[in-house]
């Protein structure tokens, strides 16, 4: 056995003889009771073969005695990516716990266990523990259990799940109907949800989710992968916004329309501006094009003002630039190339320079490379908000040139484009690659690992029973003898359905193509474009599982895990509703797995979360109305001053969404501030202090969203009231009082939290 | 309402966790300390905070650190391949000579005598590794000796109480993620956090502590019969209130410096290094004048991802920026008077490789951890040895520092020694260091 608290490549070599069978070693006499010896069945096990100092695999010594190993072990979670969130010892079950789902085969059987088996590389414990010994390990762990079931299951209050099923899925105050409705019917919580899932509130909160968990927000370095790797030259904000909303848009549409959530792997449909398409087509050269292409430009007047978009046009072979904000110093003293010299006329781009100069960046003549002049580029702003849904096929359909503005432009919504290889699904996407980009040495291990992640809600495991292939391995930079073999025996095999397509730089690829094989968590195919990765994701056991835990983790702000009860429930629901994504937020956020409202003694304990900058700007925007667009505290500005709320994230190598749940002093900070900005004109129009029982009645019902019929609400206004009389007292308008009440309002935990 | 029960619910709070941040403001003890007395063993001696600089990316830090340079033929291809800034040279170092990139020369003698360096391996092969790498390769055990808990985060939990620090989380400053018992902790930038305090105060904020009075009005319900969950959310709420409140506007003040926007304005500094670099470290300073947190975490680059590093270009500016910033950051902690209560140290995912792939690989087996502080021995303990794959970290004597095969400190225990070391350093009391991470302590390098 090994790596039961984590996945360590090391120690790796000759595991599966060391730590696989029983029958060389000394058998035990099972006991009962605790009466068996553990430590002799585990070295029976030859399990301290490889868990026992002075490097214990996994960290994990077995040779401790019973006692110290119990304390270790009891309620220890697991770090491995099989078994993420389960225990070691579970003292609320003791099958669930890991250290027997491992090495007993018969509870796999039963679908207890994580697809983690002990030795590693054996689909099966045939090989494992002696009968004996297992008898004897599975009495430990029950002994060691034994009265010691935790804290019984503390359910959520109803009006508290309530308001944050829908803060999440709408961000509108409960009322009191909603509240009588589910008091009095606890079953009508799932209608509620299904409302809200259908009013046009839930598609902001829909779009947020699925740009953070198809991994589309921006925030790579918009530089190399786009083609720009230009010093000193940052892509516009509207390139960053137009690409991380392309695919979000394609996810959105397949939602809505109820298509199969599937889609979102497989698709080769895309909303792309023009600017987006521009890229694509540049992307779609191979590198030896790109690095052999050569570009004649000259710069003409007449100068036009500011503000009005470059023309590009090519004229007896030579690109013209015209219509600079300032051509005269363009003409007079830039060029696009670093170097010192006469400026030849025309100037010899290369393709970056050339792609840069598309969008508006000239390097002057001479200069440092920080003198940069920026222009009005060809590529104008109305070019970055026309997008438009096109297919992008391998065989059919238009070609690119990403030269060619005025085509560029001219295609029509519905077009087919024809690239030079497959695109699928969210990570085709330039935003997706851009995130994630990968080299020479890294050879698409990177995208492979953040594509399984999202599509599987998996990595690499040393301890996946799965049969992988032995065609493809990279033994220069794993070989079998090394501690990286582990997972590189799963993941290099996969390379070739990325590099079939294009080279490290993410452009075509001219190489000859080769097999892929794909073998991750039970599943197996093989294939060898990125279509066949995408097929391998959706038709993956796991698939469903993934994405029920994706939505269980951003609505409970933790790491689920598939041990927990409703999950596998929720799954088969998914699959049989036809991948239908807006059935899946409506089942599992009305299932007990995320209301809390009732649990079993697995069911972890529901905790309340900071409602982070995607839900509390939501939920101002709902409650408040416009005055929150206009004031500009949630824009997507660097100085806005929600950014001093924690939000949603991704990070590279994570299964799960990086969320800050706990409020600190910098939570406090931001969070005041951001309302004292609002509290002006936010009474305003809304509570105006000339009529104060109105004014704190709609601060509490309407903002703090307790409802009449809510435990809180009379004391919540009664409070409110007396606010206003101390402000006052204290020397305050009457104005700045209920600015004042509003601020308190706003930064009550009802708004600013989660499951309050 | 009932006119006493706000004074009745003042005195629960003062009682509870919300009370404890004022009670903690007031007497510079932790809340940790006020609840529990002594959450852990008092540390023997002067606890010190901890900034922490870490990079997910793997920098090449350890290829021309002091030790890393003795063999004569990897010496000379080091010279050949790199920048004349960033050759070697020799560096006397707590009474020892060591072959060193240059810019480790040109530090101040004051901070090279403070200055240890701990050869071990991090065993990382991959990027997303880093928070296992922070976790000590998962070794570092939480405060039970059960679970696992990140190296920053066990250090803030174990010294919160004696440091009467505002938080017992980490503070992260830098774009690494940190956990704390598991959950993510905050993450802002210096500029995000100076954007949350600072500003002309408004007349709104005059009546803030009415605010706090009328929200505790508002949650008495929950504070007598919530859940678990939402009582231990509410007090923390309090709680953050008023440590913002105590502190937003002095923090206002200080960050008043940042952004800095000209490099000249810091002595030395290398042109086109990063100036969120600077920012970062006046902040962390900032941070830990205050006793905001007990450890903060900051990002400083020190030759990156260097695959493509044409020349080394990148990795000579980062390094003699790098250890320009090092130095700032002792400069910036004697200003503030810190200096006798901080400790610097830098771990990243891996090391580079000295040979293998002209020194641009990832290196699981050999880093190199930097670490100053008042309880810091100048001194450089292990050193890289040719392993099967490139050069990696060698055994050696906890006691002496000297790479010996025998040593008690060997390859795979070095990670787990240097870790020990840091914690030591920052005056964790070795018997909870016990509990936290079985190992070796490196004493050459501890005074």
């Amino acid at each position: 056995m090994r790596s039961l608290f984590l996945i360590t490549p090391l120690t790796l070599i000759g595991l599966a003889a060391a730590c696989s069978t029983s029958d060389a070693g000394p058998q035990t006499t099972p006991g009962t009771g605790g009466t068996c010896d553990v430590r002799a069945a585990l070295a029976a096990g030859r399990c301290t073969s490889c868990h026992a100092p002075p490097s214990p695999a996994g960290r994990l010594d077995l040779t401790l005695d019973a006692k110290a190993l119990g304390a270790a072990l009891l309620d220890a979670p697991s770090t491995t990516t099989a078994c993420a969130g389960r225990r070691l010892v579970d003292s609320r079950d003791a099958e669930a716990s890991v250290l027997l789902t491992v090495v007993d085969h018969g509870l796999r059987a039963k679908g207890q266990a994580c697809a983690l088996t002990m030795a590693p590389g054996t689909p099966t414990n045939v090989d494992g523990l002696g009968p004996g010994d297992l008898a004897c390990l599975t009495s430990w762990v029950k002994d060691l259990v034994a009265g010691k079931g935790g804290e019984p299951f503390e359910p959520v209050p109803l009006p508290s799940a309530l308001s944050k099923l829908k803060l999440l899925v709408h961000g509108g105050a409960l009322t009191e109907a909603e509240l009588s409705a589910a008091t009095a019917d606890s079953g009508a919580i799932r209608g509620l949800v299904d409302g809200w899932t259908r009013s046009p509130e839930f598609a902001p909160k829909l779009r947020t989710f699925l740009s953070t968990a198809l991994q589309q927000d921006s925030v790579g370095a918009a530089k190399e992968s786009l083609g720009f790797p230009t010093a000193h030259f940052t892509p516009s904000d509207a390139i960053r916004d137009a690409i991380a909303r392309s695919f979000v848009d394609t996810a959105m549409q397949i939602v809505s329309s109820g298509a199969p959530f599937t889609e979102v792997v497989t698709t080769h449909r895309r909303s792309l501006t023009t600017a987006e398409l521009v890229l694509l087509g540049y992307s779609d050269q191979t590198s030896d094009q790109i690095a052999s292409t050569k570009y004649k430009v000259r710069i003409v007047a007449p100068a036009k003002k500011n503000g009005v978009s470059a023309t590009l046009k090519k004229v007896d072979n030579v690109w013209e630039l015209g219509g600079a904000a300032d051509a005269q110093q363009l003409s007079d003293g830039c060029r696009v190339e670093s170097g010192k010299g006469p400026i030849p006329d025309p100037q010899t781009l290369g393709s970056e320079q050339f792609l840069s100069l598309l969008f508006g960046r000239v390097r002057c003549h001479g200069g440092p490379a920080t003198s940069d002049l920026k222009y009005p580029a060809p590529v104008s702003p109305a070019d970055h908000a026309d997008a438009r849904a096109v297919t992008l096929e391998t065989s059919a359909g238009t070609a690119l040139d990403f030269k060619d503005l005025a085509a560029l432009r001219a295609l029509p919504s519905g077009a087919t484009v024809r690239v030079r290889f497959p695109r699928p699904g969210f990570f085709g996407t330039s935003v997706f690659l851009d995130n994630w980009p990968t080299n020479q040495d890294n050879s698409f291990r990177v995208t492979l690992g953040q594509t399984l992640a999202v599509g599987l809600g998996a990595t690499f495991s040393i301890g996946d029973p799965t049969p992988a292939s032995t065609e493809g391995i990279d033994t220069a930079h794993a070989s079998p003898e090394s501690p990286c073999y582990g997972c590189h025996r799963r993941l290099d095999p996969m390379r070739p359905f990325f590099a079939n397509g294009m080279d490290p730089s993410y452009r075509a690829s001219s190489a000859p193509p080769k097999p892929a094989t794909f073998s991750f968590f039970g599943a197996s195919r093989t294939g060898s474009t990125a279509d066949d990765l995408a097929l391998a994701i959706v038709e993956h056991p796991r698939f469903a599982t993934a994405w029920v835990l994706r939505i269980c983790g951003w609505a409970t702000s933790r790491a689920c895990s598939d041990a927990e009860p409703y999950v596998a429930d929720l799954a088969k629901g998914f699959r049989e509703s036809n991948w239908d994504f807006r059935k899946l937020v409506v089942d599992t956020l009305s299932s007990p797995l995320v209301t809390g409202l009732s649990g079993t003694p697995l069911s972890v304990r529901p905790e309340v979360s900071i409602a982070r900058r995607r839900h509390l700007c939501a939920a101002l925007t709902v409650r408040l109305g416009s005055l929150v667009e206009a004031s500009g505290v949630c824009s997507k500005a660097r100085d806005a001053l929600a950014r001093g709320i924690p939000d949603d994230a991704f990070a590279r190598g994570q299964v799960d969404l990086v969320q800050t749940s706990t409020p600190g002093m910098f939570h406090a900070a931001g969070l005041e501030r951001l309302c004292v900005a609002l509290a002006p004109a936010a009474v305003a129009a809304r509570f105006p202090s000339n009529d104060a029982d109105t004014s704190t009645t709609k601060l509490v019902e309407e903002l703090m969203g307790l409802p009449k019929n809510h435990p809180r609400h009379d004391a919540a206004i009664a409070a409110l009231r007396t606010h206003l009389s101390e402000v006052v007292a204290a020397g305050g308008t009457q104005d700045e009082s209920m600015q004042s009440a509003f601020v308190a309002a706003c930064t009550s935990p009802d708004v600013s939290g989660a499951g309050l | 309402m009932n006119p006493t029960s706000r004074r009745n619910f003042l005195r629960t709070a003062l009682l509870g966790c919300g009370g404890l941040a004022l009670r903690s403001l007031a007497t510079g003890l932790s809340s940790e300390f006020l609840t529990e007395r002594v959450a852990h063993a008092e540390p023997s001696g002067t606890p010190t905070f901890l900034i922490l600089a870490t990079d997910q990316s793997g920098d090449p830090l350890n290829v021309g650190a002091p030790g890393s340079l003795a063999d004569a033929g990897l010496r000379a291809r080091y010279d050949a391949a790199h920048p004349a800034e960033v050759r070697s040279t020799k560096l006397s170092l707590g009474g020892g000579v060591y072959d060193a990139a240059a810019p480790w020369g040109a530090l101040p003698p004051a901070l090279l005598s403070r200055l240890g360096f701990v050869h071990h391996r991090t065993s990382a092969e991959t990027h997303p590794e880093h928070p296992k790498v922070m976790r000590v390769f998962d070794a570092m055990r939480g405060a039970t000796g059960n679970g696992v808990e990140m190296l920053p985060s066990a250090i803030a939990a174990e010294l919160a109480a004696s440091l009467g620090t505002i938080q017992r989380e980490p503070m992260v400053l830098g774009e690494e993620r940190v956990t704390y018992e598991s959950r993510f902790v905050e993450q802002l930038s210096p500029m995000e956090l100076k954007g949350l305090f600072g500003g002309a105060p408004g007349r709104l904020s005059g009546f803030a502590k009415l605010r706090d009075k009328t929200l505790d009005a508002v949650y008495a319900d929950v504070k007598a019969s919530g859940t678990k969950a939402q009582r231990a959310y509410l007090d923390r709420t309090v709680a953050s209130r008023a440590q913002a409140a105590e502190l937003g506007d002095k923090l206002a003040v200080d960050l008043g410096v940042i952004p800095v926007t000209d490099p000249k304005a810091v002595s030395g500094l290398v042109d086109d290094y990063p100036l969120d670099a600077i920012d970062q470290v006046l902040t962390a300073v900032t941070l830990v004048k205050y006793k905001v947190s007990p450890v903060i975490t900051i990002h400083l680059p020190f030759g990156g991802d260097n695959h493509h590093d044409l020349d080394f270009a990148q990795e000579s500016l980062e390094l003699q920026g790098g250890v320009r910033i090092m130095q700032l950051v002792w400069e910036k902690l004697a200003e503030a008077g810190l200096e006798g209560v901080t400790t610097f140290a830098m771990l990243n995912t891996f090391g580079r490789t000295l040979d293998t792939s002209g020194g641009r690989a990832h290196n699981s087996g050999h880093h190199v951890m930097p670490m100053f502080g008042p309880k810091i021995r100048a001194g450089v303990a292990g050193a890289p040895q040719r392993g099967a794959h490139d050069w990696e970290a060698a055994a050696f004597s906890s006691t002496t520092g000297r790479a010996d095969g025998s040593g008690d400190v060997t390859s795979e225990k070095s990670f787990a020694a240097a870790a020990r070391t840091l914690m030591r350093a920052c005056g964790v009391p070795a018997e909870r260091v016990d509990v936290r991470l079985p190992g070796a302590t490196v004493t050459s390098l501890l005074v």
